[in-house]
């Protein structure tokens, strides 16, 4: 149905604006350094300038370095393990308003980190305190929400969706408690709600990537199983795809992925909604392409989204997922006007 | 209402006047740039009721006897009763209350939003509230009967001076806030004395953390006041007010002391945070490794252990001083 040079085409403007966008956000910041030492510090990085040369700062190497590269790297990162997981979910649970947190992967991991900040329990185990909570009170969600829905027949969608709709209040009531007893905490927790990728070293980005790794590769192997499965289950079935396996595999992989997301930058809403959705439209719905560009896409979202939340009031920071909001649904509602239009 | 201000600060006026004609600047010897304290109208005065007072929302409050009974609003009022010698007459206070020891001991009204049956149980006839923490409370704890004094939004030590004085007129302990004020007036100057000296090289740079998203405390806030008492350069003395910074400007800035605020508990260690973070790690104050996790109660609640705030951050500055 697709041209190959169409596919092609597709990807490759994708991953330059991507390029592209990285260059910008690598070289604006708070902090303001010339666009020029930026570059010599990366080119240095890069071994293809020499150390002799150097004639800024130490603290200018450290910025660019340690802290907007690493920041930039997870925002890619995040941006695509969400964009790609909402493109399972979607898939799975063939539902236009499933989103990466529509199983209370998010609620579980909001709930983690709100007890920890709460409790000041963030040296337990040094930084990675709340990543580690968040992302297993985020699986074990996930499992719960599973297991409320299974019946002897196996699980049917729609009472996967309600079991998740429960337990995402049930969660949600346990974090409006806690943010209730937080006092002079609150602002923190609601902080990490929105989401932020201040602060995070490398080491995030190796965190994040062999789940998405794995994720992503898993969701690419099945995609023809996927393509049939959004004809319907039955027909599905009939042509020999193992309907239940192929949905379990899918929504592990897809919730990893969240997890892992979640649980380094926060609840970033929108883009694993959005992109998915967004992406359907424009190249249709063939997961073999859907998912590699859903991947970019999203991490193009994620990359200005950070930018933005680094500039708009610098040297104030936004959580980041006021952004993919603002950026990311005026858009979609643009799209979705005149993709209608043009069909109907 | 405003003739009446006017009338009253002309009375103030005339008083510092002959006070100072007459000789009696007292301590007001050494460098002190704020205005020296002036004795309030009627300075010997434990027994200046029945008496009427403006408090810092505007309102009158009309006491016939000094008050027995005390409610606290706000941990600041509390620690401001108490240095006052008022201990024994709180009768509630709020859950945040931890200073000094027999708070713990006295009945709570609640957090930022107070419980007004509870305060009404308590049957006091003065309720201490802070004019702006407080600022939705007050006309409801009125309409239910209760004496409400609104002291006013400390920014600066005259600030907790003027607080000081206006509980102390209320409730027939004056003298005592003045001398409360004097010590520690006596304290701070003891303690800038020692960083007087300091040449801008000297002076070290230093990176106020009051939470882990990296919000500092600009220009007017206690902090800053403090810092720049204390002989420092606040790193965020640009800003204005409780204000976030981004990582890139902490770095750039080069800190050479980092003192961070938001230790409430023993599992927190602000400073270990710090620590972890690679991008800081080639920063003056983790290189020497000048983190201090201060008390916040200490910096930034407007009341008597302010001076012991500016104290502890004059000895995180310069330890070698003191």
């Amino acid at each position: 149905m697709y041209k190959k040079w169409l596919i092609l085409a597709w990807i490759c403007g994708l991953a330059g604006v991507l390029l592209t966008s990285v260059v910008i956000s690598v070289s604006i910041g708070s902090a303001r350094l010339p666009v020029d030492v930026v570059w010599r510090i990366l080119l240095l990085k890069a071994g293809l300038y020499p150390d002799t040369l150097a004639d800024w700062p130490a603290s200018a190497e450290t910025i660019v370095w340690q802290v907007r590269l690493p920041r930039i790297l997870l925002a890619m990162l995040v941006g695509a393990a969400l964009a790609v997981a909402g493109v399972g979910f979607q898939a799975v649970l063939r539902n236009p308003l499933a989103d990466p947190y529509i199983l209370g992967v998010s609620s579980g991991a909001a709930l983690g980190a709100a007890v920890v900040i709460v409790f000041g329990w963030q040296s337990l185990l040094g930084e990675w305190t709340i990543p580690a909570v968040a992302f297993s009170l985020g699986l074990l969600t996930l499992f719960l929400v599973y297991r409320l829905a299974m019946v002897e027949r196996g699980v049917a969608m729609e009472t996967l969706l309600l079991s998740g709709v429960v337990v995402q209040a049930f969660l949600g009531a346990l974090l409006s408690f806690f943010l209730s007893i937080s006092d002079d905490r609150m602002q923190q927790i609601i902080y990490w709600l929105m989401g932020s990728f201040a602060l995070k070293d490398w080491v995030s980005s190796w965190v994040v990537l062999p789940f998405l790794m794995f994720g992503w590769l898993l969701l690419f192997a099945l995609s023809n199983s996927l393509n049939i499965l959004s004809l319907g289950e039955a027909q599905a079935a009939h042509l020999g795809v193992s309907v239940d396996r192929v949905r379990l595999l899918v929504l592990t992989a897809s919730t990893l992925m969240t997890a892992a997301a979640v649980s380094v930058s926060g609840t970033i809403g929108f883009v694993g909604l959005v992109i998915p959705h967004m992406m359907r439209l424009l190249v249709g719905a063939d997961h073999r392409i859907l998912i590699p560009v859903s991947t970019l896409a999203g991490s193009i979202l994620m990359v200005w989204a950070d930018t933005a939340a680094r500039m708009v009031f610098s040297p104030r920071e936004l959580p980041v997922g006021v952004i993919t909001a603002l950026l990311g649904a005026p858009f979609f509602a643009y799209l979705l006007r005149r993709v209608r239009r043009q069909r109907g | 209402m405003s003739w009446r201000r006017k009338w009253r600060f002309l009375h103030v006026a005339l008083l510092v006047v002959v006070l100072l004609t007459a000789g009696c600047g007292g301590a007001a010897s050494n460098s002190q740039p704020e205005q020296q304290p002036a004795p309030a109208e009627n300075g010997a005065s434990t027994s200046a009721f029945p008496l009427t007072i403006t408090d810092a929302s505007g309102a009158e409050i009309h006491l016939e006897k000094a008050p027995e009974r005390l409610v606290s609003l706000a941990p600041s009022n509390t620690e401001n009763a108490f240095a006052l010698g008022l201990g024994s007459k709180m009768v509630g206070v709020t859950d945040w209350d931890n200073y000094p020891e027999e708070v713990k001991e006295i009945e709570k009204i609640g957090g930022l939003e107070p419980n007004i049956e509870k305060i009404l149980s308590l049957e006091p006839d003065l309720v201490i509230a802070h004019v702006s923490a407080n600022n939705k409370s007050i006309q409801p704890l009125r309409d239910a009967g209760l004496k409400v004094l609104a002291l006013p939004d400390s920014k600066n030590f005259n600030g907790v001076y003027e607080a000081l004085r206006m509980l102390g007129k209320a409730t027939g302990t004056l003298d005592k806030a003045e001398e409360v004020i004097q010590q520690m007036e006596q304290k701070k100057a003891a303690i800038t004395a020692k960083v007087a000296d300091l040449s801008e090289k000297e002076k070290v740079k230093v990176w106020v953390e009051v939470s882990p998203d990296l919000y500092t405390a600009g220009r007017g806030t206690f902090i800053d006041d403090l810092i720049r008492l204390a002989g420092g350069i606040n790193v965020a003395a640009e800003e204005e007010g409780w204000v976030q910074l981004s990582e890139e400007q902490v770095i750039a800035a080069q800190p050479d002391v980092i003192i961070t605020t938001y230790g409430g508990y023993e599992t927190e260690k602000p400073s270990e945070q710090i620590r972890a973070r690679k991008a800081w790690a080639d920063l003056p104050a983790v290189k020497e490794n000048r983190i201090y996790d201060l008390n916040s109660d200490l910096v930034s609640r407007p009341g008597p252990r302010l001076v012991e705030g500016l104290e502890q951050v004059a000895k995180c500055l310069y330890p070698e001083r003191f």
